[in-house]
């Protein structure tokens, strides 16, 4: 019971982060910031239908909204917007265009990975909870680690990524995306 | 290892970000796509040694045995030990698995109470370890081995007499009757031909001259009479349950007739009908001990009385025992067997194992036929049913007390 109502807590907080990126994203020009606090709603619904508060749809719905902001600085998206420019729809384009170029600014990459790492906590002690009451076992220790762990990584991961300012190559950077991915796929084929 | 649970969302949550970073072509996404997989990357350790171990009792079947094992665990992350029992052993305190989240130095201890319930010798030095990640990412098997040992006999019927058989043989129960062979004693018995081999001083001289031909003293050796005890370990006497079939019984029964005859000073042998193990008829609790640990060790296998009978039949003549087979006739059919032995003149008795028989009553009834059939063939041999699920002390009084 305790882990569900940490997750029922985690999601709520991630729900309130993501809103507060999106209230501050070219998203509330199309939906009201207060109609995306009924998201709220979502993680009990989840509790009553035996799922995880902190499900990967609700995940995914946040991660969304967070990254809208992400779009205005997005060569893809104003490649689209060309495309749409080029078959005729030309005031759409210029609307959305004038829309997200207000918003052309470096986005938050800390409330990004602070709703990743409250998603990887609750999947992780959700998965957790069914384990160790088949061994027996307390969930205080990892609940606490897990915690230590989550927070040493929203501290010190900025610090990392800043390597990227001080000039890493993106070659080598590139090289080791390509190897996450082949273990990701080696590991999750196995 | 294993990929988990755990490990497999992480990985996705890392795959769905990283997805929509390359989609949005932003770095941002892609940088916190990395995170699901630092929860991957914290390192789970975790080593395990054997401080102490010991068991205490459970040398017979059902007697409850303490076991107590010390581990030391040093590392981070969840650790499951479990002391691997085999399984003919029924727990009956605590428990032969532990878990503990390890963090630095742990002190693990198992500690249960268990009884077996099969002989045999076990060997109980597996500790099966799952060594997990802190966050259930990650799951490697280790086994580690201890010396830990337990020899588990059949509990011993203690009988306390035996009643005279009537069979076709002069005196079949070998209470009474006299070794064949042995050492000789001081009584006459008669005087026969010499044979190479024959002590000098046993020479009749006058015998000798009165028949020119050397003839010998023969005297009463000492010591009783021989018990051969044939127990049948062929694959249909394992039909029943791993815990109580008929070879178990027959085992038991075996023992304690070896005990009885032993403790009165008869010379007894072992003859394992399935598996050719033999083992010559001898006096003495040493002799006890032998067939005991031969009876612990016995699994089934394939061979007809007849074999056997071919195998031992010299032995047999010499010594003339008192033959008990303790088998399933309807099974082994050890017709020609009983003939050629009582026409050997030694006295045969069969102990004829019975035990539920399952199946539709045609089936049953039809099986019973047979076996009454069997049984009207061995009638020349004293014969005792006796049902394998009844306890061996009524069958011991019954039969033989």
């Amino acid at each position: 019971m305790r882990i569900r109502i940490l997750n029922i807590v985690l999601a709520e907080l991630a729900i309130f982060i993501a809103v507060g990126i999106a209230e501050a994203s070219p998203l509330s020009m199309f939906i009201p910031a207060r109609y995306l606090y009924f998201l709220a709603i979502l993680p009990p619904v989840f509790l009553l239908l035996k799922r995880n508060p902190f499900d990967f749809p609700l995940f995914a719905i946040l991660i969304v909204m967070a990254s809208v902001k992400v779009l205005a600085n997005s060569e893809m998206f104003y490649s689209i917007l060309d495309t749409i420019y080029f078959f005729g729809f030309r005031g759409l384009a210029e609307h959305l265009n004038s829309i997200f170029s207000a918003y052309r600014s470096s986005p938050n990459i800390s409330a990004l990975s602070a709703i990743v790492i409250l998603y990887v906590i609750a999947q992780i002690s959700w998965a957790m909870e069914e384990r160790l009451k088949k061994l027996g076992l307390g969930f205080g220790y990892p609940l606490v680690i897990l915690g230590i762990v989550g927070f040493a990584i929203y501290l010190f991961y900025p610090l990392i990524l800043s390597f990227h300012a001080y000039g890493v190559p993106l070659l080598f950077m590139g090289l080791i995306g390509v190897t996450s991915i082949l273990i990701a796929i080696y590991l999750l084929a196995s | 290892m294993k990929v988990r649970k755990v490990t497999s969302i992480l990985i996705k949550t890392s795959l769905f970000l990283l997805g929509w970073g390359i989609l949005a072509t932003s770095f941002e996404l892609v940088a916190v796509s990395i995170i699901p997989l630092l929860f991957l990357a914290i390192p789970h350790f975790i080593t395990v040694n054997v401080e102490r171990a010991r068991i205490t009792g459970g040398s017979y079947i059902g007697e409850e045995f303490e076991t107590e094992i010390d581990l030391r665990a040093t590392g981070f992350g969840i650790l499951k030990a479990m002391h691997k029992l085999p399984e003919h052993f029924e727990l009956v305190e605590g428990s032969n698995a532990i878990a503990t989240f390890v963090l630095g130095r742990n002190d693990v201890k198992i500690r249960y109470k268990a009884k077996p319930m099969r002989r045999g010798n076990y060997k109980l030095d597996r500790i099966v370890l799952e060594l997990e990640h802190p966050f259930l990412a990650w799951k490697t098997d280790k086994e580690l081995r201890v010396e830990l040992e337990l020899e588990v006999k059949q509990r011993l019927r203690r009988i306390t007499r035996v009643e005279t058989l009537r069979g076709i043989a002069r005196s079949p129960m070998p209470d009474v009757d006299i070794s064949k062979i042995g050492v000789p004693g001081t009584d006459f018995r008669e005087i026969r031909d010499y044979v190479a081999g024959d002590p000098m001083k046993f020479i009749n001289w006058k015998a000798t001259a009165r028949r020119n031909k050397l003839m010998v003293n023969q005297y009463e050796v000492e010591g009783k009479k021989a018990v051969w005890i044939f127990v049948d370990a062929n694959h249909y006497m394992t039909f029943g349950k791993s815990v109580r079939n008929y070879l178990e019984c027959a085992i038991e029964i075996a023992n304690a007739l070896t005990y009885y005859f032993v403790s009165r000073g008869h010379k007894v042998g072992l003859y394992v009908v399935g598996r050719g193990i033999c083992l010559y008829p001898d006096v003495g609790k040493r002799q006890f001990k032998r067939i005991s640990e031969e009876l612990m060790r016995i699994e089934a296998g394939e061979e007809s009385f007849d074999q056997a009978f071919e195998k031992c039949k010299k032995l047999l003549a010499i010594y003339k025992p008192l033959i008990i087979l303790i088998t399933r006739p309807e099974y082994s059919k050890p017709v020609r067997f009983v003939s050629e032995v009582i026409k050997a003149k030694i006295p045969v008795q069969i102990i004829a194992l019975k035990g539920k028989i399952y199946g539709d009553e045609f089936a049953v009834s039809l099986f019973e036929i047979l076996r009454r059939y069997t049984l009207k063939s061995l009638r020349r041999a004293n014969l005792i049913e006796w049902d394998i699920d009844k306890p061996i002390r009524q069958l011991m009084v019954r039969v033989i007390g």
